[in-house]
């Protein structure tokens, strides 16, 4: 093997072996406020495949484990089955709560259906799909409200629909897009939503829901998100939900840990990114 | 001797991305190439490049727990590569040219060093820029000019693979390159995206 090959290799060795160490399950401690169990939630997740993603349910699962995620609903394009397999591989490792879900794209709009056990058909009215989800004893979010969404959620879908993304990813991109949001938000009275559309890019959990249940598991996440109690912040401090949990949570101390943000790359982690990415370069270009 | 011959071998991917036609007239000149690795080299490379770019845009680093599984999905993508070559390569090659197919095989992957680049730089972004600056500067749009020149880039390449390595007339091989896009883009689309497949279909021709 000539020098260049073992640059290569030596570099990514030493970047693999950094960033494996430094790779790490991250949890937060339990925390009850006001006879809540508050958790963490990610309600938009896709996994591979069918959905454009780029992680497997499994895969998933792990990814929510190192992002202080307590709960995650996978919600794939216009079906559950993957939503089913990431719901038995955290059972098995005593991973997050996952909740079966379902992103219904239909070509005048989109719906989550969260806590559903079949798939939910996309060749009908929101309204209709709305009542399809209940059915199943599940809830609807409208996501990424964006405006050229809003005729298909008619007079009658809007008097269905449990809650919406008031907080997306989109947000901090198109400030556009998140005066639409809210705007949306603000059409009826909605339980508020903040989800990361995760497809594999960026952290999981960017944007998440904190969620006061009864406890963590797929049932009371429901019950929760169907009675309003959820609480939204976005990067500026700005607070959407209940109002009471709102000053419930701005009370305690504990809370406000439980909202930092991901803590800065460690040395391990910078060593695992800047050799990384060196040596894919020398391996692109000179292997 | 060619230039081709005095190269490293390690720099022909770049010869061949800033050069195809040349390159490739060159490299088809040189001697076969045997050996088992031949046809799963390139495509090893590619995946695992790929299955690197995972990890660095899923959890900021390499991690065994993300590049391996990540590899193996995206090996899906150069098998389709190759699924796709075969069913274009013309029957009478081997026989006219003593080019295997392994080596056709290793040629082709030759040519994706623009994809190479752009998954490169995707890593850099995603491992360097906090996640809202990445989002940012790696979104939809930024997807759309990108990607939308390296697939001309790529298809000027490939076009250039299938006139000379295949040894086909240039109407021939945009034949081939226009039957190979549509075989595996296709493939592609409904393996990594199929979910919303007949939705977005009746979305954008109403049909």
């Amino acid at each position: 093997m000539n020098s260049t090959r073992w640059l290569a290799a030596g570099l990514i060795a030493v970047s693999l072996i950094a960033g494996t160490f430094s790779d790490s399950v991250r949890r937060n401690p339990t925390l009850v406020l006001g006879g809540y169990r508050v958790l963490s939630a990610d309600f938009h997740v896709h996994s591979f495949p069918l959905s454009w993603a780029t992680l497997a349910p499994w895969d998933t699962v792990l990814e929510a484990q190192r992002h202080c995620l307590d709960a995650i609903a996978i919600t794939g394009h216009n079906h559950v089955w993957v939503a089913k397999v990431g719901s038995w591989f955290s059972h098995q490792i005593g991973g997050p709560t996952v909740l079966v879900g379902e992103e219904i794209v239909a070509p005048t709009y989109h719906l989550l259906a969260i806590g559903i056990d079949h798939t939910v058909d996309w060749k009908q009215p929101a309204a209709a799909a709305i009542d399809e989800v209940h059915r199943q004893g599940g809830v609807a979010i409208a996501p990424h409200p964006l405006f050229e969404y809003w005729a298909a959620f008619d007079a009658n879908a809007m008097s269905k629909l449990d809650s919406a993304e008031v907080l997306h990813p989109l947000a901090y991109v198109r400030p556009a897009a998140y005066v639409q949001f809210q705007q949306f938000y603000a059409r009826a009275r909605l339980t508020a939503i903040g989800d990361s559309d995760y497809h594999g890019l960026g952290p999981l959990g960017m944007c998440r829901t904190y969620v006061f249940a009864r406890d963590n598991s797929p049932s009371a996440i429901v019950d929760a998100l169907r009675a309003g109690h959820t609480v939204v912040y976005d990067r500026d401090g700005r607070s959407y939900g209940d109002p009471d949990l709102i000053r419930l949570a701005g009370q305690d101390s504990r809370f406000e840990a439980l909202r930092s943000d991901e803590p800065p790359a460690s040395i391990l982690v910078t060593l695992s990114r800047v050799s990384g990415i060196a040596g894919l370069f020398v391996l692109v270009l000179f292997v | 001797m060619t230039s081709a011959t005095l190269t490293p071998r390690s720099l022909h991917g770049l010869r061949v991305m800033l050069r195809p036609a040349a390159s490739y007239q060159e490299l088809t000149r040189l001697p076969a190439v045997r050996g088992k690795w031949l046809a799963v080299r390139r495509p090893l490379l590619f995946a695992f490049v790929l299955g690197c770019t995972v990890s660095f845009a899923a959890s900021g680093r390499l991690t065994l727990r993300v590049v391996v599984p990540a590899t193996i999905y995206a090996a899906l993508v150069s098998v389709i590569e190759v699924v796709a070559l075969m069913a274009v390569r013309p029957r009478a090659l081997t026989t006219a040219t003593s080019q295997s197919f392994s080596r056709s095989v290793d040629l082709f992957f030759t040519g994706f060093g623009p994809w190479l680049l752009w998954l490169l730089s995707f890593a850099a972004i995603w491992s360097f820029a906090s996640p809202v600056n990445a989002f940012r500067w790696s979104g939809p749009r930024w997807d759309l000019y990108v990607v939308g020149a390296l697939a001309l880039w790529s298809g000027y390449i490939d076009f250039c693979f299938f006139r000379y390595v295949f040894q086909t007339t240039p109407q021939r091989a945009a034949r081939c390159l226009l039957m190979q896009r549509a075989i595996s883009w296709t493939l592609a689309v409904i393996i990594f995206g199929g979910g919303p497949l007949r939705s977005e279909i009746v979305r954008s021709f109403g049909v």
